[in-house]
């Protein structure tokens, strides 16, 4: 599994994907790691099939008693299905997703870990020296949905807005955004379901100031492709399923 | 050890398996225990000829009684063992997990891992220990089950005799002395299947 350093000056991001050892036919996912002294949080850890080279890639950068908290966007199985695995690594961790979510995500299997449920409004998270905010964005895709927003790395982690569906190997970065916006169509009109929710989300993420925005699937939006991506986004119908 | 996870989801597969099955003689034997009322009730009508057929009326209803509670219990007690499996089944994909990963990064690392892995061990061994006196339990359970089926056969053959002697009621009471037989060996067939499902789990 590649792993690549975003942001270090203070605090770490780390992104891990592009796992070669996957099963082929799963889709492929980006999970972040942010390092904060003696305190990590894993955002979206995945699916059950990539925990086993999850965790040893989460190893090479931390110890294991320096992952406290997990967060979950929303409850799908690429997103948190190896949370059974977690929960008996890190039996002392707290997992932060939606208080919509808790009855259905312990489902996965949760006897250790603490379950915090974020309120629908969002709140803060603070580490050590970093005060992480969990954004709302329900419906996007998830009728419970949170994105992490990092106000110091000015990275926003955007869940499934941004994903791409695209063969195994491709770069983590967004290189040509007008050749990328082929790959992101149809996730974005098929798995966003609400066009009002897109604008209440673009309304509130177009007032943060964000360096990097990086989805759980495919490619990684870097300076002026963040804005870019948005314009789209903006002008994007979703929610296009008739049959 | 690790690698054994089929050998978990076989068992798992039969306690499941074995539940189902006692969920159904459970059912069977909520109707023996109408079966007991009607020849109770067939018997009170035959009066003094049936006289005879009272006491084993009511020993054949005390009976089904007797293996509806034991039936409700051995399921739970299956039930328990497919939980438990499941648990296992659970612990097992994790060290087995936890070995892959270790084999992908440094010694010091790996070191980490092994408090999880002892306590994942010790869970799993401590699971093993439960699920032996389960399937303990359920085995004397079963055996249980099976005697009152065999004492409900001869109930069963008593009550026919008896019929005899009863002029007009007798084809009413051989034809219930022919259910209680009936519902006797459908609950004995499931009972020899859990037994054999049983065994081979505790081979394996």
């Amino acid at each position: 599994m590649d792993a690549l350093k975003l942001y270090d000056d203070g605090h770490q991001w780390y992104v891990f994907g592009r796992d070669p050892e996957k099963p082929e036919k799963i889709i492929d996912t980006n999970q972040f790691l942010i390092v904060d002294g003696d305190r990590s949080i894993l955002l979206d850890p995945g699916g059950i099939e990539v925990f086993s080279t999850m965790l040893a890639s989460v190893l090479k950068y931390v110890d294991i008693d320096q992952v406290t908290d997990l967060f979950a966007s929303h409850q799908d199985p690429d997103i948190i299905s190896s949370l059974g695995m977690w929960d008996q690594i890190l039996p002392k961790a707290t997992l932060h997703a939606s208080w919509l979510w808790e009855g259905f995500i312990r489902h996965f299997g949760m006897d250790n870990i603490a379950y915090h449920g974020i309120p629908d409004t969002g709140e803060r998270l603070s580490l050590n020296n970093v005060d992480l905010e969990f954004i709302p964005a329900h419906y996007l895709h998830s009728s419970g949905n949170f994105h992490v927003y990092d106000p110091k790395s000015k990275i926003l982690f955007s869940g499934d807005i941004g994903a791409a569906l695209e063969p195994p190997g491709m770069p983590m970065f967004v290189d040509d955004f007008d050749s990328h916006v082929e790959k992101m169509r149809y996730f974005h009109e098929r798995w966003m379901p609400s066009n009002k929710a897109k604008r209440h989300w673009l309304e509130r993420v177009r007032k943060l100031d964000i360096e990097i925005m990086a989805p759980q699937h495919g490619r990684l939006f870097k300076g002026d492709d963040v804005n870019k991506f948005l314009d789209w986004f903006e002008q994007l119908e979703v929610g296009v399923a008739t049959a | 050890m690790f690698d054994d996870s089929s050998h978990i989801a076989a068992q798992t597969a039969a306690a499941a398996t074995i539940s189902g099955h006692l969920y159904r003689a459970s059912m069977i034997a909520k109707r023996m225990a109408l079966a007991a009322k009607n020849s109770r009730a067939m018997v009170l009508r035959a009066g003094s000829k049936a006289a005879g057929l009272k006491v084993i009326s009511d020993y054949f209803d005390e009976l089904a009684g007797k293996t509806i509670s034991l039936s409700h219990i051995i399921n739970q007690s299956a039930i328990s063992i497919s939980q438990n499996s499941v648990r296992q089944w659970r612990t097992q994909s994790f060290l087995h997990n936890l070995s892959k990963s270790s084999t992908r990064i440094d010694q010091s690392k790996t070191d980490q891992l092994k408090p999880a892995m002892k306590v994942g061990e010790n869970n799993l061994n401590g699971l093993a220990d439960i699920l032996q006196g389960e399937l303990s339990s359920l085995n004397d359970q079963l055996l249980d089950i099976r005697q009152y089926m065999q004492s409900s056969n001869v109930v069963a053959v008593t009550f026919r005799l008896e019929a005899t002697q009863t002029g007009e009621f007798q084809p009413l009471l051989e034809s219930m002395a022919n259910s209680i037989d009936g519902l006797s060996n459908e609950i004995k067939n499931h009972i020899t299947f859990s037994q054999n499902q049983l065994a081979q789990l505790k081979v394996s």
